[in-house]
């Protein structure tokens, strides 16, 4: 269902629609498909020329021919980049799609669903270690240009992270590969099946023995169909198929970041591989080995945030859980963990072990150190009261041992089938580190290999260290590579073929429970890439398949009775409602565990490698979205550097003040030189208060040679110094300070409070004590002017918009930033830039190091000490300042209210006097000090949100409250909009949204829904619950605002953040950031005089307020321990 | 070290050096500030080309900084978030607070009957034009989209705009451009006797012409006379006010704002306080080398440096105490954010500008207690630069230091000029040397018919004359 008659366009024959123009030109669609449909039937392919040529557009034809002959003689990418300019161009007018081969369709009379300017919704998902996550993608005319998780979805909720969110720029990454290649020189399809084709013939007298498959692990039931189809030889026959038997190929999984050790755990403790299923909604007691399951946990990061945020949302009176976090790095989980031990990584083991001693299990004596010990008896007084209300997650870089470890202590808690279950893993894999070995094996002998397909993974990149891949390739005869960029591996092998992008294909999967998933492609590919389906299909012989029918067929018996019916309930929810998995019996078995307590050397430094929290194992390098997203904690873009704590820095005589405080210079990192074997590399070194002493941390993905324009060289590369031995975890035989400094781009530059009540927060106790500890700190009781205050009145009526967001539920993943990002156009600057404290990213997430101890020097002695550093996060996006500073001040008024309480900017009268960023006290605008937006290159422009204007240079921008959501939600108000019968005319003409009618873009990626967006005017003529749910936040008594002594009336506000600290091992209050558990006398007179946002304006708010309070209170009592 | 030129010079019967040395007639005052306009080429002061050619080579420095400027982006400049004005507004209202020694001299002095005035108002007008010149530029180059200026100004357009009023940027524009406005006026309604007195000593028919055509037909007639002193004290009332406005005004950027270390009412008088400081510093700083390279000792005597010296200390003290209540109000005040703000100045990454700001503006001006010092040219040269570069670290305190650390510690971070904006900063010095060069060259420099009036002025005071 194409349009033709924007096809037309093509070339600058806008005015060659039919009627228009002179009669020779005119076009006649009958012929125009009769053309089409020959040309369909004599080619493999249409490519974007085949169009024009059936329209007889013969100048754009033959600019196009001449592009094809400039690219086949030259392998220049900037060729590439040409040719990707007009297929975007062309991609651009025709709504961004091509012409499929089966239907066309003239778009005389538009599809039905289709509505210029209103975007239409899909169910994909997005998968990654083989697990899918569901999402819906926003398409505008044919282009998508957002992903959001698909709020049916097991895995998502709705929430994404930003993996996910930034995956739809990859779609749209200049630097993809766009055709074929033969040794580097453009090539094709046919020639590469004719030519490979004879290398898998020669093949077959061996049963396929020499040719080897390497594919990353996946879930997709077709796929795996498919291969075992291959290698049996069996499945249906088609016309054109070549029978081969391929009893003896090799298929070899293979992913740098990998299960192995959760699977090899597992079959320690139950003799077989499954999954383990968390339910942290269920858990009183969460133990985190070493687990930052919020944010890294395969398949289950999103859902495992979600129900975290559950049992941590105090103003819906939840019954807070408690979590302790054993770890080295200071991770997102650790952070908002209610105790944190940091021990170095091979120490885990150990302290699992003693909790196994104390709960009856293991024979393990460890000896503990006074902290560890502590620790160790509070925790286990916790589990025990707790039984069969804990859990135990290990973290996926942990040995096997400490899997095996987490699920003998639960089965001897008694979680499982409560807060854990097992379930047969649903990806398809081998154990990676010997499917990989016995390539390697394979490849050693020469010739021993006769033809190596590498399907979406860059071994010659991500390998061991001491895997010389590329060296061994040599051995190879025939490497074929499939990947979205002309990579590391892809440069080296004769072969290589573009892949599609999941947005592009039709793919299905499995979620972390086993959930079916369809992944539906939203446009046609853009380039002349190949899908792994593509490609298996033809290894096996099989003539072209289409990849919708063969999906469509493997999932005949899974859609019901009603085969089409069912197929299309499925591809719209996206998910195959009852597909999960039953959890299986398994019997852990006691004596997996290790008697032997590993001896941490206590002078040695470890190192511990974790995916890139924003590129993960690399595959993003090249997305300059993801780069630029700071790391959570660190607050580090651009880069992948040493993490090492101050103590540890220290003894190589790197100040910590690298930690501390930055604000006058741009920091300058000392390098270091990490050394493990005869394997060594130089490394800029990042100070992070927190990290546990006598190891380090790095994260994979930097460094990389071949990434593409921007993914290029950025930051350092670990698989270096990461061998087969210690893939996760490693000792360090030399680590030391090198001369020489580094900048790194930090967004952060300033990490303590300094004293200042931004973020407020207690433990359960100290809100008990003193419920409105968080009104305490405003420096001045109640508003004050001398003038009537005028802004009730004038925020009285209508939409009136406003955002709370939760600070206990918010765990810092920074996913928030990046959906702003897709949403709102944003651009991307640039390392040097950051370096400049000039980064657009409209809502920010700060987190600030609670060091105790008063005075610098009291503090810079205990930032040393890991266990005494906590962190905590706070998104700040604009306030929308009813009195705001930035309005005041703005010379030509490109700044001014709205009347439903927005901040808004008016970018075309913005002269750029930068006033406004200067008098905002949240420091919430961003300045377009060059021409950041890239609006040169063609095929960014299909990622644009049409919504929204792209900023120039010169200009001041924001947070908007995602103002065209806003819009869209008014009109379609003013459209539908029936007065109730009973309402005042004047109430009626209003037409009052309600409360939920939009969802922000941070709002809606977040995975712990910790921003709540809405109408606040809630008005109680027209509705039911007289209070809404933005109502009862804003009139909470854990609700504050930041700033308010300025008397900006912000219309953001902030809930409190609570933590359930047990009382053994964190006796008082002590946040370090306020007078906590200090009663104010006035306390609860301030109620009358105290105007918090909107909600007092109504008489009856104080009388609400206690109500809520006492409820909250009462529930916050039962849930402490 | 006195200057020799000085030394014989009798005191007058007041005990003060007179205004102008004994032994001028009107004949020769005339002859001897003419000359230097007059001088042929060869004859001219090798330091004038020296100078003119150094000053020239800065003003290409401005060329170069602003083309790049315009061509690349505000992002040449070093600013960021939360640091958004930097050079510009610094040097802005460095520039602005240098042009205000003209005004005060010829329209304040002139209504307080100052005839001390008399010798240095021409150049410290002119001085103050060429300063607004410099100054008026940055705001215009520190706009991200400069060429879209003009929509500060209320016209009527087709968007229906209006600029927004409540915006202190506005009253800016107003401020300044009707300073630059009245003090052309002013400083050119002052030039016409003497400009129809060059037009009369010229011997070349062109500069005739020229000069004719500027004086615009002055002939030293009575009527005339009598109009130009209506005029010239009109100017003057009208003036005053300006003087005390704009700079007063210009503090408002800064005072309007919720800055801690910018939210704060003494601006105003310490601003003017502080213009008035830098702008005795400038003329000091120009007219010490003139003075001695053309001569000119006789009109521009000790008297005037010691009296200009005190002005100096005076402005220095209330600016001085400026600073100390700025600080009293901040801890006073309780508030977190003002404390933060001054241990920020104290203590923090930027307090070299601060200690180095109370060196320059405060500690070294006090030598000017001492008479010796405030007669010695070369000394006070060099106090002077020290309250030029004072003056200009005091901008960079209040801008940068206040913006660097403001509310939320998370937004905090640094600033630094890049290259682009020192090359703007040097190259309006450039600018400001070149117009002051060139001014000395075709315009008399000093008043002549005010010089004239002076000398008559001492005959009838050591005559025993009455006053007039």
């Amino acid at each position: 269902m194409k349009r033709i008659e924007e096809n037309t366009n093509f070339g600058g024959h806008s005015d060659r629609r039919p009627g228009k123009g002179d009669k020779g030109d005119r076009i006649n669609l009958v012929e125009m498909r009769k053309t089409l449909q020959q040309l369909t039937d004599s080619q493999e392919s249409t490519q974007f020329s085949s169009f024009s040529e059936a329209v007889g557009a013969k100048d754009f034809t033959s600019s196009v021919k001449m592009k094809m002959e400039e690219l086949k003689d030259s392998v220049e990418r900037r060729d590439f980049m040409k040719l990707m300019g007009a297929s975007a161009a062309l991609a651009g007018v025709a709504g961004c799609t091509k012409q499929p081969k089966e239907l066309i369709v003239p778009y005389v009379d538009a599809p039905e669903e289709i509505v210029p300017g209103k975007p239409l919704f899909f169910a994909t998902a997005f998968t990654q270690n083989g697990y899918a996550t569901g999402l819906l993608a926003e398409s505008h005319m044919g282009r998508p240009t957002k992903v959001d998780g698909n709020p049916e979805h097991p895995a998502s909720h709705g929430a994404s992270n930003a993996q996910m969110q930034g995956s739809v720029l990859n779609l749209y990454d200049p630097d993809r590969s766009q055709v074929v290649r033969r040794r580097g020189k453009s090539s094709s399809w046919q020639v590469l099946k004719r030519e490979v084709g004879e290398v898998l013939d020669a093949a077959k007298a061996t049963n396929g023995a020499g040719i080897h498959i390497v594919l990353r692990p996946h879930s997709s039931p077709t796929l795996a169909k498919q291969i075992e189809e291959m290698i049996s030889g069996s499945g249906d026959a088609n016309e054109g198929d070549e029978q081969k038997s391929w009893s003896d190929i090799s298929v070899h999984y293979y992913e740098p970041v990998n299960r192995d050790n959760a699977r090899k755990g597992a079959r320690a403790a139950f003799g077989e591989v499954v999954d383990a299923v968390y339910e942290v909604e269920k858990a009183e007691v969460v133990l985190s080995l070493d687990a930052d399951f919020l944010t890294n946990c395969p398949g289950q990061s999103l859902r495992n945030a979600r129900q975290f945020a559950n049992r941590r949302r105090v103003v819906d009176g939840a019954r807070l859980n408690r979590v302790y976090s054993v770890e080295a790095m200071l991770t997102p989980t650790g952070a908002v963990a209610d105790h944190r031990l940091a021990v170095k990584p091979s120490r885990v083991a150990a302290i699992g072990q003693a909790v196994a001693a104390k709960l009856g299990v293991g024979s393990a004596e460890v000896a503990l150190n006074e902290v560890e010990s502590k620790f160790v008896d509070a925790l286990v007084k916790d589990l025990k009261d707790n039984r069969g209300d804990s859990l135990v997650i290990a973290g996926e870089q942990q040995p096997p041992s400490v899997h095996a470890l987490a699920h003998v202590l639960n089965e001897k808690l008694g979680n499982v089938g409560h807060t854990v279950n097992y379930i047969e893993s649903p990806v398809v894999t081998e154990d990676i580190d010997s499917s990989f070995g016995s390539l390697v094996e394979a490849l050693s002998e020469p010739d021993a290999v006769k033809a190596l397909f590498l399907l979406d993974v860059n071994p010659v990149y991500d390998s061991p260290a001491d895997v010389d891949f590329a060296g061994l390739m040599a051995n190879a005869g025939v490497a074929v590579h499939l990947g979205h960029n002309l990579d590391e591996t892809g440069e080296i092998c004769q072969w290589h073929i573009p892949l599609t992008h999941y947005l592009e294909t039709w793919n299905d999967a499995r979620a972390f429970d086993g959930s079916l998933n369809i992944c539906q492609p939203l446009i046609q590919p853009l380039y002349r890439s190949k899908s792994i389906l593509n490609v298996i299909s033809f290894i096996a012989g099989k003539a072209d398949q289409d990849i919708y029918k063969l999906i469509r067929k493997g999932w005949e018996g899974l859609v019901g009775d009603d085969p089409e019916a069912g197929w299309r309930k499925v591809v719209h929810d996206g998910v195959l409602a009852g597909s999960a998995f039953t959890p299986k019996t398994v019997k852990a078995n006691a004596s997996a565990l290790d008697s032997d307590v590993a001896e941490v050397d206590a002078d040695g430094i470890e190192i511990t490698y974790l995916p890139d929290p924003s590129v993960y194992d690399g595959s993003y390098a090249n997305n300059p979205w993801l780069q630029e997203l700071p790391k959570p904690i660190s607050t580090l873009v651009w880069d992948t550097v040493v993490f090492v704590s101050p103590a540890t820095a220290k003894k190589m005589k790197a100040s910590a003040d690298g930690a501390d405080d930055r604000s006058n210079t741009i920091p300058r990192a000392r390098y270091v030189s990490l050394k493990i074997g005869e394997f060594k590399t130089k490394a800029a070194m990042l100070i992070q208060p927190g990290h546990a002493d006598g190891a380090v941390t790095v994260y994979l993905g930097g460094g990389r040679r071949r990434a593409g324009n921007v993914g290029n060289d950025v930051g350092f590369d670990f698989y270096k110094i990461r061998t087969s031995a210690g893939l996760n975890i490693a000792k360090l035989s030399k680590f030391q300070r090198v001369g020489g400094q580094y900048k790194l781009a930090l967004l952060q530059d300033h990490h303590q409070m300094e004293g200042r009540n931004h973020v407020r927060g207690t433990t359960v106790k100290g809100y008990q004590d003193n419920p409105r500890f968080a009104k305490d700190h405003h420096e001045f009781g109640h508003e004050f002017t001398m003038y009537r205050n005028t802004y009730d009145d004038i925020y009285a009526k209508g939409n009136q918009w406003g955002m709370v967001i939760d600070l206990s539920t918010c765990i810092g993943c920074n996913a928030c930033i990046t959906a702003c990002q897709a949403e709102n156009n944003t651009s991307v600057v640039g390392k040097k830039e950051c370096l400049n404290g000039r980064e657009m990213h409209w809502i920010r997430v700060d987190r600030y190091y609670n060091v105790p101890g008063h005075g610098k020097a009291e503090i810079a002695e205990n930032i040393h000490d890991p266990n005494k550093v906590k962190a905590v996060v706070m998104p700040v996006v604009c306030f929308h300042c009813e009195n705001a500073p930035c309005e005041t001040v703005c010379p030509v008024g490109a700044t001014v209210h709205s009347n439903d309480g927005l901040n808004q900017m008016v970018y075309n009268r913005c002269v750029g006097t930068r006033y406004c960023s200067n008098n905002c006290p949240y420091k919430v605008r961003r300045f377009n000090f060059y021409k950041f937006a890239d609006d040169e290159t063609e095929v960014l422009k299909l990622q644009r949100n049409p919504d929204v204007t792209v900023r120039l240079r010169g200009v001041m921008e924001k947070c908007t409250y995602c103002v065209q959501r806003i819009n869209k939600a008014r009109i379609e108000q003013k459209v539908h909009y029936k007065k109730p019968e009973n309402a005042p005319e004047d109430i009626a003409n209003r037409a009052i949204l309600p409360e939920d009618a939009v969802v922000t873009a941070c709002q809606q990626a977040c995975p712990t829904q910790a921003i709540t967006f809405g109408n606040l005017n809630s008005d109680e003529s027209i509705k039911d619950n007289a209070a809404t749910k933005l109502d009862q936040l804003k009139r909470h008594e854990l609700s504050y605002n930041v700033l308010q002594e300025v008397n900006t009336r912000p219309r953001t506000s902030y809930l409190a953040r609570i933590r359930n600290n047990n009382e053994e091992l964190e006796a008082t209050p002590n946040d370090a950031h306020g007078h906590h558990g200090h009663h104010d006398d006035h306390g609860h007179h301030d109620d009358h005089g105290h105007k918090q946002g909107h909600g007092d304006k109504k008489g009856h708010g104080d009388e609400k307020d206690h109500d809520n309070g006492h409820e909250s209170e009462k529930d916050v009592k039962k849930g402490s321990h | 070290m006195a200057d020799p030129e000085l030394k014989e010079v009798p005191r007058d019967c007041d005990g003060q050096h007179p205004m102008i040395t004994p032994g001028h007639s009107l004949a020769s005052v005339t002859e001897k500030i003419s000359d230097v306009t007059f001088l042929p080429v060869k004859k001219m002061p090798k330091e004038w080309f020296i100078g003119f050619a150094i000053a020239f080579m800065l003003l290409q420095l401005l060329f170069l900084g602003i083309t790049w400027l315009l061509t690349q982006g505000t992002g040449v400049w070093g600013l960021n978030v939360p640091v958004a004005w930097g050079f510009a507004i610094i040097n802005f209202v460095w520039w602005i607070g240098i042009g205000h020694a003209g005004t005060l001299i010829s329209a304040i002095l002139l209504l307080f009957k100052q005839d001390w005035r008399m010798s240095i108002s021409r150049f410290a007008e002119a001085m103050t034009l060429m300063a607004v010149a410099c100054a008026g530029m940055f705001p215009l180059l520190h706009l991200g989209r400069p060429w879209l200026f003009y929509w500060l100004f209320p016209y009527p357009n087709s968007m229906g705009m209006w600029p927004q009023f409540r915006s202190p940027l506005v009253w800016d524009v107003f401020a300044v451009s009707t300073y630059a406005t009245v003090s052309v006026v002013f400083w050119y309604t002052g030039l016409l006797p003497d400009l129809a007195a060059m037009r009369d000593r010229a011997k070349n028919k062109a500069v005739q012409f020229i000069y004719g055509a500027l004086s615009f037909g002055w002939n030293g007639s009575a009527r005339h006379w009598h109009r130009y002193e209506i005029a010239s004290l009109l100017l003057a009332g009208l003036s005053t006010p300006l003087v005390l406005s704009v700079h007063s005004i210009v503090s408002l950027d800064f005072a309007v704002s919720v800055i801690p270390g910018w939210h704060t009412t003494i601006f105003p008088p310490y601003f003017v306080a502080g213009a008035i400081y830098a702008g005795f510093a400038m003329v000091l700083t120009i007219m010490i080398p003139v003075r001695k390279i053309y001569g000119m000792g006789d009109f521009l005597t000790e008297r005037h440096l010691n009296t200009m010296s005190k002005v100096m200390l005076v402005s220095g003290l209330i600016v001085a105490y400026g600073y100390l209540m700025e600080v009293f109000f901040g801890w006073y005040s309780g508030n977190p954010y003002e404390k933060g703000m001054l241990n920020n100045r104290f203590v923090g990454p930027y307090n070299w500008s601060y200690w180095a700001l109370i060196l320059c503006n405060i500690a070294v001006p006090q030598l000017l207690w001492s008479y010796k010092i405030r007669t010695n040219p070369i000394l006070l040269w060099i106090i002077c630069q020290f309250i030029s570069v004072g003056m200009w670290l005091e901008r960079f305190v209040i801008v940068v230091v206040s913006l660097h650390r403001d509310f939320m510690p998370s937004n905090w971070d640094g600033y630094f000029g890049t290259r682009w904006d020192w090359a703007v900063y040097i190259g309006t010095i450039g600018f400001f040397l070149t117009l002051v060069f060139i001014f000395i060259r075709v315009l008399p420099m000093i008043s002549i018919f005010e010089m004239r009036e002076l000398v008559h002025k001492e005959h009838e005071k050591k005559h025993g004359g009455g006053d007039h």
